[in-house]
């Protein structure tokens, strides 16, 4: 809530109540100057918010402000875990923090992540965390799932025309996103014609701010809430040993559009001061999708730490009553596979002791 | 289907251009009587039996009330029935809980336990408003203010014409009835007028009430879930800004809902008659009464107290007339005992004023405004509060006379104040003299203008956009 809403209820009551018959005139000119009208409001009102720091307030957005006060109680060397719901509930970072100050080293651990974040939202509460916390992250882990990489616009299979779908599709992440589309990374030619259509909508919506002032709030007004969920209960069965099937791997790379993504996202962050870039999957019972990051692991990401789940000794471990579904695991699987993760962190030589 | 909806604006432009692309009246009132059914059904098609049945009773009792001579006795029991029906269906559904709850809370109290338990009865939208609406038909028909319709899809479309069924205004059949018959022609004077009151309307809605809704309901709670207040954690200020909210929320978002109603019925030829007529700058409370849902307070006149005496009988019959006609006026917006004492506090104003003052305005315009404003900002806590219990403490926050809590509501909740004083300045006076400009109809200033509001509405605009508040009635 913010006065800036009261100014304008009050402006659009002003002009609300002065229309009246208008005398007829050009077509080309009225529709011109409603576009003028329309496309100035809307970029007048994007500069009242961004100087006022208002935005549509999600959940991910309550993740980063937890993730802040988290990352501001001392001055210890940041990790940040960023993904989806995997890494949601399977990154506690309490647990990583506790399990890496045990074995010597300083650093904390903040999870920003939330279900079925697309990448650039990723990325924007990345940047936004940065900002908030006024803290450069020591290493980044980011999170890779085939899901995402192949489905530009994953976003929609899980929310359309929320606060937190319109919010995400700003210029540059509409650009990425149909870069994405524009390479295939879409269901088939039914679900690319549908990304695309509802990538156009929530585009526009986002350009002109839909409900931006109504639903937003100052950056200082958001609750902080933190990002690691756990689940005490399974929604579904798990297969009995899934956990310890295999599939083989090839070496290979990301689809174009993500590996453009996060090579410039690496630019970025390593200009901003983060030292090392990681990159990371939770672990799952579908064998492929285990595959995928090795292969990945092999291929894109040879030239950086990148830690993939497909472990027997890990997922022995995990083959059991650790799942809340076959993507996500149940807090004891958490525990078993953040002991695991550490131990994987330390010996990839990201870490620098002491630093 | 709210009309702030995205699913009604795609409901709306294809009726729209169905009905003004059909050349024939009947289709065209056909396809209004068919987008009306599609537009209520869609709430739950249950509710469409409910009001078939409302519709087929009234045209039937309407047409043997009209084979009978005034002074019949078989006239006079049809249209008692006719009219007893139809507020059965209002007892029924939306009072029936509410008396068998009150029945049990008073025989408890003698320590009698009638064993009974409330039947949970779904309140169909919209239901106060269309049984006012037939009731109108039955009795302007028995009046002779208009004949009786033979056609039975008439009075279907009169008590379900869909751009005010679910919340008003209450169109009088006697107005409603010649307009279906009229020819109409679409134009840009009558697409504009319609343009017009439709913005105006989305902006109260979207634009304020909607925005409102996040100063009230921390106070308040939220209006359809009981018991998840928590008054003791608010400071005095809090708890009289938050009541300031809901004055300036419930206005804007029936005067919003009313003038959008207004203009879609516009779009299709009808003219409905104001609803809101700047309440707020009202210094007597029956000059607020003349402002404040304008549609009700005439249904209650010509059809309560006028029949009941009105006040051609003696003072204190007067009186008891008005008491009478506030008191149904307040059980009609609820079933609750918060609004019967809602309507019996204005009922008593209306009765001070009319006992204490021989004009309507003795009291001078300054302090007539402040006093008027003040009992209605005051009377609007038992409407919102949950209990009594809840009235007790906020009004005690008023007075200064309890000590509040910690929890502050924002400071900007006070610019509800200027946003109200502003609207009835623009509405009243201050505008108009611009209005007359022709300056400001120029195509460039009106489209530019046009534009800037849309900007401005969708920046307002609500993702989870709260239902209309009288829907619940």
């Amino acid at each position: 809530m913010h006065w800036s809403l009261f100014a304008l209820a009050g402006l659009g009551l002003v002009i609300a109540h002065g229309l009246k018959l208008p005398l007829a005139g050009s077509r080309f000119i009225s529709i011109s100057a409603f576009l003028t009208g329309l496309i100035v409001t809307a970029l007048a009102v994007k500069t009242l918010a961004a100087a006022n720091d208002i935005g549509r307030t999600t959940d991910f957005d309550r993740f980063v402000e937890a993730a802040v006060v988290q990352a501001t109680q001392d001055d210890a060397p940041l990790i940040v875990f960023t993904g989806a719901s995997y890494s949601r509930n399977g990154i506690d970072p309490d647990r990583l923090t506790l399990a890496l100050r045990e074995q010597g080293f300083p650093h904390r651990v903040v999870n920003l992540s939330i279900e079925a974040a697309s990448i650039p939202e990723r990325d924007a509460h990345l940047t936004q965390f940065i900002e908030r916390s006024g803290r450069v992250p020591d290493i980044v882990f980011i999170e890779v799932a085939r899901d995402f990489d192949e489905r530009a616009a994953y976003m929609f299979g899980n929310s359309k025309f929320s606060a937190r779908a319109i919010e995400q599709f700003d210029l540059e992440a509409a650009a990425w996103t149909s870069f994405g589309i524009l390479g295939g990374a879409c269901d088939g030619a039914k679900g690319c014609l549908l990304d695309t259509a509802y990538l156009g909508l929530h585009a526009s919506l986002n350009f002109f701010n839909v409900g931006l002032i109504g639903g937003g709030e100052p950056a200082s007004a958001i609750d902080a809430v933190p990002a690691y969920d756990p689940q005490v209960e399974a929604r579904a069965k798990s297969q009995p040993d899934l956990a310890l099937k295999q599939q083989p791997v090839s070496t290979f790379q990301g689809p174009q559009w993500i590996r453009s993504f996060r090579y410039q996202q690496q630019g970025r962050l390593l200009s901003q001061g983060v030292r090392q870039i990681a990159y990371y999957q939770p672990p799952a019972l579908d064998p492929a999708a285990r595959a995928y990051m090795d292969g990945l692991c092999a291929g894109e990401f040879v030239q950086h730490a990148c830690i993939s789940p497909n472990d027997p000794t890990l997922m022995a471990n995990l083959n059991g009553d650790h799942w809340f579904d076959p993507s996500h695991l149940l807090d004891s699987g958490t525990a078993i596979y953040n002991a695991w993760l550490v131990e994987e962190i330390i010996a990839s030589d990201v870490l620098e002791r002491g630093a | 289907m709210i009309f702030t909806d995205a699913t009604f604006f795609v409901f709306l432009t294809a009726i729209f251009a169905g009905y003004w692309l059909l050349q024939d009246k009947e289709e065209r009132l056909g396809l209004l009587l068919i987008g009306s059914t599609i537009f209520y059904g869609w709430w739950d098609w249950r509710f469409l039996g409910l009001i078939g049945a409302v519709i087929l009773i009234s045209w039937l009792v309407a047409k043997f009330v009209a084979t009978r001579r005034p002074g019949d006795f078989q006239r006079r029991y049809a249209l008692i029935a006719g009219i007893l029906f139809n507020l059965s269906v209002i007892a029924v559904f939306k009072y029936f809980g509410f008396f068998a709850d009150s029945a049990r809370a008073m025989l408890a109290t003698v320590g009698v336990d009638p064993g009974w338990t409330a039947m949970n009865i779904l309140l169909p939208v919209g239901i106060s408003f269309y049984v006012f609406q037939a009731i109108s038909y039955i009795v302007d028909v028995a009046r002779g203010d208009m004949p009786p319709e033979p056609r039975l899809r008439r009075v279907a479309l009169y008590i379900a014409f869909f751009p005010q069924l679910v919340a008003g205004p209450i169109v009088r059949a006697s107005s409603f009835f010649p307009q279906m018959e009229r020819e109409k022609k679409l134009s840009s004077a009558l697409f504009f007028a319609g343009l017009r009151a439709f913005l105006l309307g989305f902006a109260y809605k979207a634009g304020v009430a909607d925005n409102l809704a996040q100063f009230v309901d921390p106070i308040y709670g939220n209006a359809l879930v009981a018991g998840d207040t928590d008054l003791a954690a608010w400071s005095n200020l809090s708890l009289v800004g938050g009541t300031l909210a809901f004055a300036g929320l419930i206005y804007f978002d029936f005067a919003g809902y009313s003038l959008m109603a207004i203009g879609v019925a516009r779009w299709f030829g009808f003219y409905i008659p104001k609803n809101f007529d700047y309440p707020y700058s009202s210094p007597s409370i029956d000059d607020f009464w003349r402002r404040w849902h304008i549609s009700l307070s005439s249904w209650l006149r010509d059809y309560v107290y006028i029949p009941l005496g009105g006040n051609r009988v003696s003072k204190l019959k007067t009186y008891r007339n008005l008491m009478a006609t506030m008191l149904l006026g307040g059980l009609w917006h609820g079933a609750a005992w918060t609004f019967v004492a809602w309507g019996a506090m204005h009922g008593a104003a209306l009765v001070f004023q009319k006992a204490m003052f021989r004009k309507d305005i003795a009291l001078k315009f300054g302090l007539g405004l402040i006093a008027t404003q003040l009992f209605v900002l005051l009377t609007w806590v038992p409407f919102r509060a949950e209990s009594f219990s809840d009235t007790m403490t906020i009004w005690a926050a008023f007075a200064g006379l309890r000590d509040g809590g910690s929890a502050e509501l924002s400071v900007w909740v006070w610019l509800v104040i200027p946003l109200i004083a502003l609207d009835a300045l623009l509405g009243r006076g201050a505008i108009k003299l611009l209005r007359n400009i022709a300056f400001f109809r120029r195509p460039t200033l009106y489209w530019g203008s046009l534009g800037v509001l849309s900007g401005i509405l969708l920046a307002l605009y609500p993702l989870d956009a709260s239902p209309f508040v009288y829907f619940q009635f």
